[in-house]
C-alpha cells in the first residue's frame, strides 16, 4: 500500500507497517483463531453448543436485558443531557463530570457496590423489599447493572448535539405559533434523534458484552439470571473449550453487526444533515 | 400600528436599549440602521416578543403587547441565517406555522398545501417544495425563510439583517425583490441592517441607532441630507469632520470663514464642521470664492475624482466630476479655491445624544482626514 | 468583547424559548435523581462499606499480604500495557492523520474492534491460542513457557482491552490539526523524528495525556478479560479487581470494599484529571481563537 497523495512528511512506510503488525498480532490473529476454532468444530457440534436450551436462555437474558437497559438509557440519558446543557443549577459542573463514572470505575467495583445497594438488606433494597420488588439476584438486577454502564454512552452522544442546537430554530418556531411541547417534538427531537439512536446502539452493545458489573448482582441462576458472557466463563472453567468458543462466536458476530449498524448510523446522521 | 414607548433593556451591566420610542405606521417598511452593539437587533427582538423590555411598553394596534409571547403575537420573524428546519423539506418548513395551530384553527391539509404552494410561487420557488434546506442556495434559503414567515399571515414582518449572509450580487437582486414584494403585499415591515445603502434603497423610513439610542428617524433623503447628529453624519456616507471655532454666528475652519446663523448667540466655542466631499466646490484662483487650498493627491475613481487637499493645517477630501477635473487640470502642489456648498456645525460641548466613544471616533477620523 | 460575550450568554435562552420554572425544576430534580441514584450512590457505597468497621480495619485490609501482592501485580500490568499502547497510539495516529491512503476508514474500524468485544471473549481468544488445549499450548508446554494462568497472559489480555484508547484520542485530534506545521518543518530541514517530538507532540500533549489516563484506568480496573486468563492464584496472578472478587465471594465484604475503594479512588482521580484537562483545553482553544 502506498500513500495515494504524495506527501513530503516522512515515515509513512514504517508507521503503517508497525500499525498493521501490532494490530495483527494483538487483535486480528487472536480473533481469527476464535473463528478457525469454531470452523473446526463442524456444523452440528457448533449448533448443539451454541443453541442449547441453557445457552438460549442466556442469550435471551443478555439481549433482552441489554435492549431494555438501552431503552431506559435513551430516556434517562436524554433527560440528563437536557438538564446538563440547558439548565443552570448548583453543582452542574460536578454532575457533568460524574457522568463518566461508569467509564472510569472498574466494573467489579461497580458490581459489588450495586449488589450492596440493591440486596434485600441493602441501602435501597430494604425499601423495595416491602413493596415486593426484588432487584439483586434477579433479571431485574441485571438490567440495573446494564443501565449503570450504558448511561454515559447516551448522555455523551446526545450532549454535543443539544449544545449545538441553534436557539434561532426554537425562536422561529415560537414566532410561528408553536408551543413548548410542539417545539420539543417537532424541532428538537428530530434533531437529536440520530444521536439518540447512536447512543442507544452503543449502550446496547456495551451492555451485551458486559461481565464484571453484572455477575455480582445477577445471582447467576442457570436459565434465569445467567448472562451469556458468564456462560462462556463457566464453560471454560469446565474445560469445555468448544462450548465456550461457540457462544463467543455468536456474541462476537452480534457485536460486529452492531458495530456495522453504528457506523452506518453515524454516516447517515452526518450525511443527512448537511450544514445549513 | 406598532408603538414602542420608552423601551429599556439591559444585559448584565450593558445597556442595549436606553429609552427608545418608535412609531411605525401601517404598511410602512422601516429600516433599523446602526453599527453592531447599537441595540437595533435587541429592539427588533423586543418587537417580535423574543425578548422582553426591562421597562417601557410595546403596543400593537393600540393594544398593550409588551408581555404577549412571541407565540401569540402573530409576527413573522426572519433570522439572519434563516434558521430553516434542516430536517424538514421546504414544504414542511413553510407549512410549520399552520400545522402547529390548535385543531380548531388549523386549516385542512388541502388548504395548507394550497397556501404553501401559493407562497412558494410568490417567492419564485415553485418546484422546490420537496428539497431540503441543505440543497438550496443562499438566496433560495432566504426566500424560504420569508415564505415561512408569511405563511401565518403576520401582522408585521420582522427581518434581522435579511441580506447579511448573501454575496453582493444576490444581495442587490433580493433587495429590489423585497421592495417589490412589500409594495404588492402592503405588509408592515421592519428590518435591521448595518448597511446604509441597503437602508436608504429599500426603506420608507430609516431609524438610525447608536449605543442603545435612536439618533434620528426620517426618510432616506432626510437622513442623508439633514443628519441630525454628528453620529448620523459619520455613519451615512463620506464626510469631512473638521475642528472649527464658532464665534458670533460664524464658523472658522482655518482660514475659511462660513456663516453659522444658528449659533449667533455663541460668543466663542470649539466646534466641528461636517462637510460632504461632494459639497466642496473647487475653482481656479480668480474664478470663484472661498479659501486657498493646496492639492496633495488626486485619484480618479471611475466617474468621480477624489481630491485630497490641505487647508491650513487641515486635510480635506473633495469629490468632483471628471469634467471639472479636466477643466481645472488638477495636479499635486496646485493651489485651488475651495468653498463648501453646504456644511453643518456642532459645538464640541453638549452634543445631544452623542457619547464619549463617538467623540473619540470623531477625533480619530478628523485626525485621519 | 467581554460585553458581546455577556449579551450572547444572556441571549442564549431568553424567556421566550424556555420552559416554565416548575417544569425546569422538575426536570432538573429528575436528572439529578438519576445521576445520584445510579452513579453517586454506588460510589458512596464503596467508601461507606470500606470504612464500615473503622479506619483501623480498613488499613489492615489494605496491608494484607495478598492485597499488597494484588496491588503490585496491577501496577506491573499497567506499567507494561500502557506504554505499549501509547507507542502504538502515537504511531497509528501519525500514520492515519498525516497521510492519505486507501482503506483508511477500514483501518480505523479495525483499531476500534476491542471496544466492541465482550471482555470475556477478549480473554478467551488468548486461552484458545496459548492455553493447554490451544494452538500453541503443546509447544509452549514442551518449552516450559507459561502464558495463560500466568502474568504474561494477564498483560496480553489487558493490552487487548486497552488497545484503542490512546489511538482513539489522538486520531481525531491530529486530523483536526492538519499537516501544515509538519510540512513547514520538513521544508526547514527537520528529520521525521525531530518533527514528531518538537512539532507534533506539543500540539497533542493534552489529548495524549487524556488518552493515557483512560488507558491506565481501564488497564488497572479490567476484570472480565483478566479473570479468564488469570487462574486466580492468590498472591501470584490476582490483580486488584480479581482480589476484590475473591474477598467478596468469601463474604469478607469489608476487605473487598477496602480494596475496591482504592480502585474507586483511581476512577475519581481520572475523572478529576479529565475535568482539569477539559478546562485547560478550552482555555487553549480560546487562546487559539483569539490569535
Amino acid at each position: 500500500m502506498t500513500a495515494t497523495k504524495s506527501s513530503v512528511i516522512p515515515g509513512f512506510g514504517p508507521t503503517l507497517g508497525y500499525t498493521l503488525f501490532y494490530l495483527g498480532l494483538i487483535v486480528l490473529i487472536p480473533l481469527a483463531a476464535l473463528f478457525f476454532r469454531a470452523a473446526g468444530m463442524g456444523w452440528e457440534q457448533f449448533v448443539q453448543a451454541a443453541f442449547a436450551p441453557r445457552v438460549l436462555a442466556a442469550y435471551r437474558l443478555s439481549f433482552g436485558g441489554a435492549l431494555l437497559a438501552a431503552m431506559i438509557n435513551v430516556v434517562a440519558g436524554l433527560l440528563v443531557a437536557w438538564v446538563l446543557v440547558r439548565y443552570d443549577f448548583p453543582g452542574r459542573k460536578f454532575f457533568d463530570a460524574i457522568v463518566d463514572l461508569p467509564f472510569a470505575l472498574p466494573t467489579a467495583v461497580a458490581g459489588i457496590a450495586l449488589t450492596a445497594i440493591y440486596a434485600p438488606n441493602g441501602w435501597v433494597g430494604q425499601f423495595l423489599k416491602p413493596l415486593g420488588i426484588k432487584v439483586a439476584f434477579t433479571p431485574l438486577g441485571v438490567v440495573v447493572a446494564m443501565v449503570f454502564i450504558g448511561l454515559p454512552f447516551v448522555v455523551r452522544t446526545v450532549q454535543p448535539v443539544l449544545q449545538d442546537l441553534e436557539v434561532e430554530h426554537e425562536e422561529v418556531a415560537v414566532s410561528l405559533g408553536a408551543g413548548r411541547w410542539q417545539i420539543f417534538r417537532m424541532i428538537i427531537l428530530p434533531a437529536v434523534f440520530p444521536a439518540l439512536v447512536t447512543g442507544f446502539a452503543l449502550a446496547f452493545a456495551r451492555a451485551l458484552g458486559e461481565y464484571g458489573s453484572v455477575i455480582f448482582i445477577a445471582g447467576n441462576m442457570p436459565g434465569v439470571s445467567e448472562i451469556a458472557p458468564l456462560l462462556i466463563v463457566t464453560k471454560l472453567e469446565q474445560y469445555d473449550y468448544a462450548g465456550a468458543t461457540a457462544i463467543a462466536v455468536v456474541m462476537l458476530v452480534a457485536s460486529f453487526i452492531l458495530l456495522l449498524v453504528i457506523n452506518t448510523l453515524q454516516k447517515w446522521h452526518s450525511n443527512r444533515l448537511g450544514a445549513v | 400600528m406598532i408603538d414602542a414607548r420608552n423601551v429599556r433593556k439591559t444585559f448584565g451591566s450593558f445597556a442595549a436599549l436606553n429609552d427608545v420610542s418608535l412609531n411605525i405606521a401601517e404598511g410602512e417598511l422601516v429600516a433599523l440602521l446602526g453599527p453592531s452593539g447599537s441595540g437595533k437587533t435587541t429592539l427588533l427582538r423586543i418587537l417580535g416578543g423574543l425578548e422582553f423590555p426591562d421597562s417601557g411598553s410595546v403596543l400593537f394596534d393600540g393594544g398593550d403587547a409588551t408581555l404577549v409571547s412571541a407565540r401569540d403575537r402573530h409576527v413573522g420573524f426572519v433570522f439572519q441565517h434563516y434558521a430553516l428546519f434542516r430536517h424538514m423539506t421546504v414544504f414542511d418548513n413553510v407549512a410549520f406555522g399552520l400545522k402547529v395551530r390548535s385543531r380548531k384553527e388549523r386549516p385542512s391539509k388541502a388548504e395548507i398545501a394550497e397556501r404553501v404552494h401559493h407562497l412558494l410561487s410568490m417567492v419564485q420557488l415553485d418546484g422546490l417544495a420537496l428539497r431540503y434546506p441543505s440543497q438550496l442556495s443562499g438566496g433560495q434559503r432566504q426566500r424560504v425563510a420569508l415564505a415561512r414567515a408569511l405563511a401565518i399571515q403576520p401582522r408585521v414582518l420582522l427581518l434581522d439583517e435579511p441580506f447579511g449572509a448573501l454575496d453582493a450580487q444576490v444581495r442587490k437582486e433580493l433587495r429590489r425583490w423585497l421592495r417589490r414584494l412589500h409594495d404588492e403585499l402592503k405588509i408592515t415591515g421592519v428590518f435591521v441592517t448595518h448597511d446604509q445603502e441597503e437602508a436608504l434603497e429599500v426603506a420608507d423610513r430609516v431609524v438610525v441607532m447608536n449605543q442603545g439610542r435612536i439618533e434620528q428617524i426620517g426618510t432616506p433623503t432626510e437622513i442623508y441630507d439633514q443628519p441630525a447628529t454628528p453620529f448620523v453624519y459619520q455613519f451615512l456616507g463620506n464626510v469631512n469632520a473638521l475642528p472649527c471655532r464658532i464665534r458670533g454666528g460664524q464658523a472658522e475652519i482655518g482660514p475659511l470663514v462660513m456663516p453659522a446663523p444658528s449659533y449667533a448667540g455663541v460668543a466663542d466655542a470649539a466646534g466641528v464642521a461636517f462637510v460632504r466631499p461632494h459639497d466642496l466646490l473647487l475653482s481656479r484662483p480668480g474664478e470663484g470664492g472661498g479659501s486657498f487650498a493646496v492639492v496633495r493627491h488626486v485619484s480618479v475613481l471611475g466617474a468621480v475624482v477624489r481630491v485630497e487637499l490641505s487647508l491650513g493645517e487641515h486635510i480635506i477630501e473633495a469629490e468632483t466630476s471628471r469634467q471639472r477635473h479636466a477643466e481645472l487640470e488638477l495636479a499635486p502642489g496646485q493651489r485651488v479655491l475651495l468653498w463648501p456648498r453646504q456644511a453643518r456645525f456642532f459645538l464640541r460641548d453638549g452634543w445631544e445624544g452623542t457619547t464619549l466613544e463617538s467623540r473619540e471616533e470623531l477625533a480619530r477620523t478628523s485626525a485621519m482626514l | 468583547m467581554a460585553i458581546a460575550v455577556e449579551i450572547s450568554a444572556a441571549r442564549r435562552r431568553s424567556r421566550a424559548v424556555s420552559e416554565t420554572l416548575w417544569v425546569k425544576g422538575l426536570l432538573t430534580a429528575l436528572g439529578v435523581a438519576i445521576l445520584g441514584l445510579f452513579l453517586l450512590l454506588p460510589l458512596a457505597t464503596v467508601f461507606g462499606e470500606a470504612f464500615s468497621k473503622g479506619a483501623d480495619a480498613y488499613f489492615a485490609a489494605l496491608v494484607d499480604d495478598d492485597a499488597l501482592a494484588a496491588i503490585r501485580l496491577t501496577l506491573l500490568v499497567a506499567v507494561i500495557a500502557v506504554p505499549l499502547n501509547v507507542v502504538f497510539g502515537a504511531v497509528a495516529s501519525w500514520c492515519i492523520a498525516k497521510f492519505d491512503f486507501r482503506a483508511k476508514s477500514l483501518l480505523i474500524t479495525l483499531i476500534d474492534i476491542p471496544f466492541s468485544v465482550s471482555p470475556v471473549i477478549s480473554g478467551l481468544i488468548y486461552v484458545l491460542l496459548f492455553g493447554l488445549q490451544g494452538w500453541f499450548g503443546p509447544w509452549l508446554r514442551d518449552h516450559d513457557i507459561k502464558l495463560i494462568f500466568a502474568v504474561p497472559g494477564i498483560v496480553l489480555a489487558t493490552v487487548f482491552v486497552t488497545f484503542p484508547f490512546v489511538a482513539r484520542e489522538l486520531i481525531p485530534l491530529m486530523e483536526s490539526q492538519g499537516t501544515e506545521e509538519e510540512e513547514a518543518a520538513v521544508v526547514l530541514g527537520a528529520s521525521g523524528w525531530r518533527i514528531f517530538w518538537t512539532v507534533t507532540v506539543p500540539n497533542i500533549k493534552w489529548g495524549l495525556l487524556y488518552g493515557v489516563l483512560l488507558c491506565n484506568a481501564r488497564a488497572m480496573g479490567e476484570f472480565g478479560a483478566v479473570s479468564v486468563v488469570s487462574g486466580h492464584v492468590r498472591g501470584v496472578t490476582n490483580t486488584m479487581p480479581l482480589h476484590v472478587e475473591i474477598l467478596y465471594n468469601e463474604y469478607n465484604y469489608m476487605a473487598a470494599f477496602a480494596v475496591a475503594s482504592l480502585l474507586a479512588l483511581l476512577a475519581l482521580v481520572t475523572l478529576a484529571a479529565k475535568a482539569l484537562l477539559v478546562w485547560r483545553f478550552s482555555r487553549e482553544i480560546a487562546a487559539d481563537a483569539r490569535q
